[in-house]
């Protein structure tokens, strides 16, 4: 059981992960803050002063360019095995669901394959038209899969 | 059977996949009604391909008579020059 850190008036008993470290007392002892209530002060200031932040990184930006790239390149390189683990998993689900499905975006990027069409040319009956021929072909590949099998039973029987 | 447009093939094919499932007709049916759409379905496409390639609005009769009155979505988007 994790030990209670700090009692806060709103939040009540917070444990080490509701709380954000901030510096030493002066017996050198840590001193912690409520999260949730730094959350909404740093987001009450934000909104309160968020032309004046959006100018001063504006020009933090354009003055350490090359830090900037610096950091951007350390991050990427970081997090890039990460990060293409993730997204080939992700589009793989979402590629699977969308086959099941036979979604919109799906059957349009059946029909553009191998085309100089844009998703946007295509109109929505020819995709409902190509979506009924998907369905069509799934049977077929279907059935014929069954009559195969059926078939490969009885020449294992004889 | 004539087909005008393609929500009558479409409709069309959809009731043969039910008539396959429920047992009435046979798959080789359905086969020769899907190969039939596929011909026409990719010379829409073609025709498509061909009016971007060059341009111009496509004009696909058979897609814009499923409207029934209102002009094509094709010639909605875009804008003639």
């Amino acid at each position: 059981m994790t030990e209670i850190i700090k009692v806060c008036k709103r939040h009540g008993e917070l444990k080490r992960e509701d709380v954000i470290k901030q510096g030493k007392n002066k017996i050198n002892e840590a001193r912690f803050k409520c999260k949730s209530c730094m959350k909404e002060i740093h987001h009450a200031n934000y909104e309160k002063n968020k032309d004046k932040i959006y100018v001063r990184t504006r020009k933090w930006k354009k003055d350490n360019a090359e830090r900037l790239n610096e950091l951007r390149l350390k991050y990427y390189w970081q997090y890039k095995e990460k990060d293409h683990e993730k997204k080939i998993e992700r589009d793989r689900k979402y590629h699977n669901k969308s086959s099941m499905e036979l979604n919109d975006v799906y059957v349009k990027h059946v029909i553009t394959k191998r085309t100089n069409l844009k998703y946007s040319d295509i109109p929505d009956e020819l995709v409902k038209l190509k979506r009924s021929l998907l369905e069509a072909q799934r049977k077929i590949r279907q059935n014929l899969m069954v009559n195969k099998g059926k078939k490969l039973n009885e020449n294992k029987k004889c | 059977m004539k087909i005008k447009n393609a929500e009558e093939l479409r409709n069309h094919i959809l009731r043969k996949i039910e008539e396959v499932d429920s047992g009435k007709i046979d798959i080789e049916e359905l086969s020769i009604t899907s190969k039939a759409g596929e011909t026409i379905y990719s010379s829409i496409k073609l025709e498509l391909a061909y009016s971007n390639m060059r341009g111009e609005i496509p004009n696909i009769d058979f897609l814009q008579s499923c409207n029934k009155g209102k002009p094509g979505k094709l010639l909605e988007n875009k804008k003639v020059n």
